[in-house]
């Protein structure tokens, strides 16, 4: 007993290290940066102002958007805390988002600050802001989600689950992608469809039709610390493809006078890379299985001739996907594949070799060696074809 | 020694006592010997009386004649119970006890009768530890009806009853009861030497020697398991422990007891061994829930937030704006009101119940979150707690988890989760420096004996169960025997 109240004495006189009250806390959710005039504007989401004081006890969270502007970044966030009355409270960040110009200058920087400051924690989803101000991004209210900031990261989400446009990629992810050898980072891009200060209004919310809402975009790559541009949407399945996170999505193929649709739902890549030569061969090895779920064709689908057939088609068409995104990696002389990473984690003594001369000669020369197994489980519920009669 | 002549004897006695006001004494002409019996009429029944004594000593006896009275009317008196004795301190014993002391003139001794009055109340049902399947007797006050509800139960030849009386003023008869051939020896002699060695004025209840008989400086947690229900009792004797009843308590003590035994209810033998292990499991994790809730929720609401996602978090934030006061002195308010409100509900007359409930209800939980005063979550928090709580019958490991649990909020909010980690290894080191009768408090746990983990952790079904608990006994181990 007496041990415990020497104890509790002991804890007493230290104080109450790192005490803080949940209301004094302003909850950071999201995360924008810009910059503009040669300095940082921050744009910070705060996500607990309560805005509708009732007496009722389910009182509705709604968010406030507060901007700083520095010559660098801790200082605009000191900038907006100006207007805020709470202490800023960035560890519950959700989504960091980048404008493209940050991206093409700034990331070193930023990913110093996210890094280096020890509030964070580093599983916050990147993004890079497509074509508007990132900013803008938090101040389109949205009809679905309470806070724009979980619309986007869920947005992020179950695209990356549903559709392998564009996958979910974390501020850990990134920075390892930026400091690991031989591989570069792609990150999800968002832009604002319609019009910014419209969205920004309450009655956005009410509309069936909104004035301006968030569209995920397709992927943003990068060389190094810079980034260098969106792939299109082909580009970004094969991206998917071969980085081997697709788990459903489209393959859309011609057939006949019409086109066959096969929804794939599991998926799954093995990329190999070959030093033995003098020039790099990479096999590329994807093992689907799917189902038809859409015909426009006057094709009966019940033979097992015609279904080899679509087979075939769509395993050509994954291959188009991922020739042309590798395509796409070649002509901007950007590993996003970590093909160089592979190489290093073999033999790191050829690596060091050809390290500087990767991207723009060897990745550039090598070979692709494509291998696609589609396997296709069921043809949907119907044999027939649908005709009037 | 009695004294020959009976009036000094009857003097004697009366004096003793003070002359107090329910010492009834009867003459008799005999045979021309004078004989006397003396009762107490608080404790005496006047039927038994007149039963036992209106008979012997009536017309059709006193035609007969004796040559020798005393061992004559000892002979003839039908009662079972009579006892001859001839020290005052002994008689005084008796008369307390309900009997009627017989007294014949020049004999120095006398002739104790029984003819006790029914103070007791009848065999009722448990109310402090009630089942909904199985049997639903429970001990009361009386020593011999407590003691029979057992042997009813168990008709071994091997169950023993030791007695010692306790308390220099009481006299209070304490039995030790335990199945001979499958109770440890060592364990019963060192209880005994222990009841030999109390030297108390009064034992009212069983609860006393739960605290004379610990081993250890008091703690927190009780040591001991007491039961009032015979079937619990029963149970535990087959298992290898010890008993022990105490007269006028309808509690009877269960040793050694560790503190899985808190967590087990004589029905989980009643009911099917799935549901009975999963309550058991449930009970657990209602231990760890009310301790800790309050703890953990101010350690991280005012420290470590970080492990909150998102959405908790922000519904947490919102909630808590406006409150006025820092989160440890709301979950304080709440927790002593609650206590308030548990102890007056305790103590209060039944006719009272109603206005307890509304006022308790309505104000603590919807009006104090209305006025601002506290918030929704903490309402949640300590009602999950306090309900998690009473998931145990037994009082004091109830009061023990408040304890417990009010140690747990000081240190999470003096230093968050770290605090509660330091809270918690103290808490686990307490809990392993118990023991009772040599066995230490946390057995099976630690030390572990996963064997015993089938019937003391689990409850698995009958015919898996060949064993009795091994830290309880190590002679006659077999409690079924399966025919491979």
């Amino acid at each position: 007993m007496k041990k415990i109240i020497l104890l509790i004495v002991i804890l007493l006189s230290t104080g109450c290290w790192n005490y803080r009250e949940l209301n004094q806390l302003a909850i950071a959710t999201g995360f924008a940066i810009d910059y503009v005039d040669d300095k940082f504007e921050v744009t910070i989401l705060i996500s607990n102002s309560q805005k509708e004081n009732s007496s009722d006890s389910k009182s509705v969270a709604s968010s406030a958007v507060y901007k700083g502007r520095g010559k660098t970044i801790a200082e605009a966030i000191k900038d907006a805390s100006m207007a805020i009355s709470k202490q800023i409270y960035l560890s519950h960040i959700e989504v960091l988002i980048l404008s493209s110009e940050v991206a093409t200058n700034k990331t070193l920087e930023t990913i110093d600050f996210f890094f280096r400051y020890p509030q964070t924690r580093n599983e916050f989803l990147m993004a890079v802001a497509n074509d508007c101000k990132a900013g803008d991004l938090f101040e389109i209210t949205t009809p679905l989600e309470t806070y724009p900031s979980q619309n986007i990261s869920k947005n992020i989400g179950i695209t990356d689950k549903l559709q392998a446009y564009t996958y979910a990629v974390t501020f850990n992810d990134f920075v390892k992608a930026l400091l690991e050898e031989g591989i570069n980072p792609v990150i999800p891009s968002i832009a604002i469809i319609g019009d910014v200060d419209e969205g920004n209004k309450d009655e956005n919310v009410e509309k069936i039709k909104p004035d301006s809402y968030l569209k995920l975009e397709m992927m943003a790559a990068f060389n190094k610390d810079r980034f260098i541009g969106f792939t299109d949407k082909d580009q970004s399945k094969g991206i998917n493809f071969i980085n081997n996170k697709v788990t459903t999505t489209l393959i859309i193929t011609d057939y006949n006078d019409g086109y066959v649709v096969i929804e794939l739902n599991g998926s799954n890549t093995k990329v190999d890379i070959d030093i033995e030569n003098e020039i790099p061969k990479i096999k590329i090895k994807v093992n689907s299985s799917g189902t038809i779920i859409e015909v426009d064709s006057h094709t009966l689908i019940d033979k097992e001739q015609v279904i080899d057939e679509i087979k075939t088609l769509g395993e050509e068409e994954i291959k188009r996907l991922i020739t042309t995104s590798i395509d796409y990696a070649k002509d901007n002389e950007t590993d996003i594949f970590g093909f160089g990473n592979m190489i290093y984690k073999k033999n790191y003594k050829y690596w060091n070799k050809i390290k500087d001369s990767w991207q723009n000669d060897l990745f550039k020369k090598s070979d692709i060696e494509i291998d696609i197994d589609l396997k296709l489980k069921t043809k949907g519920s119907i044999d027939s074809i649908i005709e009037v009669k | 020694m009695l004294e020959k002549d009976i009036n000094k004897s009857i003097n004697k006695i009366k004096d003793m006592n003070g002359n107090s006001c329910d010492i009834a004494v009867h003459e008799i002409i005999l045979n021309n010997t004078k004989v006397a019996y003396i009762f107490l009429e608080s404790t005496s029944s006047d039927d038994k009386i007149s039963d036992f004594l209106g008979k012997s000593l009536s017309v059709d006896v006193r035609s007969n004649t004796f040559n020798n009275i005393f061992k004559n009317l000892k002979n003839t008196i039908p009662n079972s119970k009579l006892k001859i004795t001839d020290s005052y301190e002994e008689i005084f014993y008796y008369l307390s006890s309900g009997f009627t002391c017989l007294f014949v003139d020049g004999y120095s001794k006398c002739i104790a009768i029984e003819t006790k009055a029914n103070l007791d109340r009848s065999v009722t049902e448990s109310s402090s530890e009630p089942v909904l399947k199985g049997p639903k007797d429970s001990f009361n006050e009386n020593y011999q009806t407590n003691i029979g509800l057992i042997r009813k139960r168990i008709k071994d030849k091997n169950l023993y009853f030791n007695e010692i009386k306790v308390g220099k003023r009481t006299k209070t008869k304490v039995s030790l009861a335990y199945i001979k051939d499958i109770a440890d020896e060592k364990k019963v002699k060192k209880l005994l030497k222990k009841l030999n060695d109390i030297n108390i004025d009064g034992i009212l209840d069983a609860s006393y020697l739960r605290e004379l008989i610990i081993e250890n400086e008091p703690s927190i947690l009780p040591q001991i398991i007491s039961t009032e229900r015979p079937d619990s009792v029963s149970m535990a004797l087959l298992n290898g422990k010890i008993a022990l009843l105490v007269e006028n308590s309808p509690y009877v003590l269960l040793l050694p007891s560790v503190l899985a035994d808190f967590f087990q209810s004589p029905e989980d033998a009643y009911s099917k061994p799935f549901n009975a292990s999963f309550t058991r499991i449930l009970r657990y994790l209602a231990f760890v829930i009310a301790i800790m809730t309050p703890g953990i929720y101010i350690a991280v609401m005012n420290y470590n937030m970080e492990v909150l996602p998102n959405l908790l978090l922000i519904s947490f934030a919102i909630q808590k704006e406006g409150v006025p006061f820092p989160t440890v002195v709301e979950v304080l308010i709440m927790i002593i009101s609650y206590e308030i409100l548990r102890e007056a509900d305790t103590r209060k007359p039944q006719v009272m119940g109603a206005s307890i409930s509304i006022v308790g209800a309505l104000i603590l939980g919807d009006a104090a979150v209305a006025a601002g005063i506290i918030s929704p979550i903490v309402v949640i928090i300590i009602s999950l707690s306090a309900v998690s709580g009473m998931a145990f019958t037994d009082p004091d490991i109830i009061n023990a988890i408040r304890t417990w649990r009010i140690l747990f909020m000081l240190f999470g909010c003096l230093l968050g989760l770290i605090g509660i980690v330091m809270i918690l290894i103290i808490f686990i080191s307490k809990l392993a420096s118990l023991e009772t009768l040599e066995t230490p408090y946390l057995t099976p746990l630690a030390p572990l004996k996963l064997k015993d983990w089938k019937q003391e952790i689990l409850r698995l079904p009958k015919n898996k169960i060949t064993n009795r608990p091994s830290y309880l006994t190590k002679k006659n181990t077999t409690k079924l025997k399966v025919e491979e």
